[in-house]
């Protein structure tokens, strides 16, 4: 059977569980306070999906605002993408919003793009109604899924999701040569400070 | 083998007799400090000697008390006037720093018992806040709470009677000294790479072109194999210098990498720049054979954990010798 090999990538505002849910699906593993991520962490894993196979590369993105910018870097070229907010907090669910836009502005066209509500297992603390958060997922377009990185509910479901959504959206290509955008280029925007660029000679 | 330890144990008291020898001299030749320093410093004197190599202590021994007072004053009243009173005149971006320092204290040091203390984290908190707050140009970033958990451990280190990186016990009554003296000694070795930390992080994005083009010179081959695969520095360098390499190394290797970075001047500028090309260049024959994947994998969790104190100093060795090469030699190998 085929095996399709494509980037996706994390986004969300910070320590909504971006990582945690890439390190509870790709290793198990989870840990109360995880380590914030600077930049992007990269994780892969090949899934069985009743189709065929796909290898998930995952860039787990940073939240802070300052990373924002490299962040465009990261999804473009993306088959996927996964949106996080925590159920407990209201603005990273706004932040989920302009993620979205986003993506349809910026990103390749036939994306598939999933949104994790996260932290399930602290219902007490919900701030989002989930009826709306449905109904938002749903005119959009998008299949929301409730989370839990802790207990590991729905994660292996989401990502299955993920996963096949984006072998049904890129079977076409499948067989096809070329590397086919499997990871993307990160482009560092080039400054003038590079240091004696131009200029050529003898050392010393 | 058993030799060579105990010739090395004789080596390291000596060394740490003369750093001794050196701290309790009238005026500190730094020079004197910087060579020793080198090769390594005890985890009691690391703490002065620190405080000493980045500027914060003069190296004359009978103004030191007194400048030690002006400088706790000044961050005392930073604490009442920036942090006490921060509701009075606080900005958007203010709010924002300080909501982004309370999501990154839980995550600070997580695994070290005294960093879920309350004690430790409202000091965290009152450092990084003031610190944002004194540098609107980056305001708090992300890195900056993991450099200041560094001085903290080393500064509180001598005055503890428990192990505090796996224990928890009775925090010293000079708490509110060693806050002070963390608050300026990160800011000064942050006001170093300041612009690493600027908006689009410029000063990173430079350096990282900076290794690129050094590992180009000392290794077309293998660069090559990384423009290949497509790997760029930014997918994995990015890190290693935003936190200054502690993500990489287990921490008592790390205190022994940043005490290099102390014996050159300029150290965390300059010297990271040719770690992190020895780092690359010490697994190329791994990284020239691996793809993408692996590649990338093996470069964010790079296996440090079997390390010894050895191969941090052959590191900084190797580091040092291409600084050599290339620091002042920007043609070397063209």
């Amino acid at each position: 059977m085929a095996t399709m090999e494509c980037k996706i990538v994390t986004l969300g505002e910070g320590r909504v569980g971006k990582t945690s849910l890439a390190l509870k699906y790709v290793k198990n593993e989870f840990h109360k306070d995880e380590i914030s991520t600077v930049n992007a962490n990269y994780l892969t894993k090949l899934v069985q999906i009743p189709q065929g196979s796909v290898q998930l590369n995952i860039w787990d993105t940073a939240g802070q605002e300052r990373f924002r910018a490299i962040a465009s870097n990261y999804y473009r070229q993306a088959k996927g993408a996964l949106i996080v907010y925590d159920i407990t907090d209201r603005k990273s669910f706004d932040k989920v919003v302009s993620w979205i836009k986003e993506l349809k502005s910026q990103a390749e066209k036939n994306i598939v793009i999933v949104v994790a509500g996260n932290k399930c297992d602290m219902e007490k603390e919900r701030q989002i109604n989930r009826p709306e958060a449905l109904e938002f997922c749903r005119k959009m377009q998008i299949r929301h899924f409730d989370t839990s990185a802790k207990s590991g509910n729905g994660v292996e479901e989401m990502f299955m999701e993920l996963a096949s959504q984006i072998f049904e959206a890129n079977k076409g290509e499948l067989g096809q040569s070329g590397r086919n955008s499997r990871r993307g280029k990160i482009t560092v925007e080039k400054t003038k400070h590079r240091e004696n660029s131009g200029k050529k000679g003898g050392c010393c | 083998m058993a030799q060579e330890e105990k010739k090395d144990l004789s080596l390291n008291s000596k060394r740490n007799q003369q750093i001794l020898k050196e701290l309790n001299t009238e005026d500190c030749d730094l020079n004197k400090l910087r060579e020793l320093i080198w090769h390594g410093v005890d985890d009691k004197n690391r703490s002065i000697v620190w405080k000493l190599l980045i500027g914060y202590l003069p190296t004359n021994l009978s103004r030191r008390e007194l400048l030690l007072n002006i400088k706790r004053t000044e961050y005392f009243h930073y604490c009442t006037q920036i942090y006490d009173a921060r509701s009075e005149h606080q900005t958007e971006k203010h709010i924002i720093d300080l909501r982004q320092i309370n999501d990154d204290i839980p995550r600070t040091q997580n695994e070290i018992p005294i960093f879920k203390t309350q004690e430790i984290q409202e000091m965290l908190r009152r450092i990084l806040y003031i610190w944002a707050i004194r540098h609107p140009v980056s305001g708090y970033v992300q890195g900056i709470n993991d450099l200041c958990s560094i001085f903290l451990l080393v500064f509180l280190y001598p005055l503890c009677d428990f192990n505090i990186l796996c224990e928890n016990g009775p925090l010293p009554i000079e708490l509110k000294n060693i806050e002070a003296d963390v608050y300026w000694c990160l800011s000064n070795v942050v006001d170093s790479i300041l612009d690493y930390f600027f908006p689009s992080s410029t000063g990173i994005q430079v350096a990282l072109m900076k290794i690129e083009d050094i590992l180009f010179r000392i290794d077309q081959q293998l660069m090559q194999h990384f423009r290949d695969e497509e790997i760029e520095m930014i997918h994995f360098s990015f890190r290693w210098l935003n936190c200054m390499f502690i993500r990489e190394f287990p921490l008592n290797l790390l205190l022994r990498l940043w005490d290099g970075f102390l014996s050159i001047g300029e150290g965390f500028r300059v010297l990271s720049v040719y770690v992190a090309v020895s780092l690359i260049l010490k697994w190329k024959e791994i990284l020239r054979k691996a793809s993408f994947n692996d590649m990338l994998t093996f470069l964010q969790n790079l296996p440090t954990n079997m390390w010894h104190e050895r191969d941090v100093e052959e590191l900084l060795s190797q580091a040092y010798i291409y600084f050599s090469w290339f620091n002042n030699s920007p043609n070397h190998l063209k």
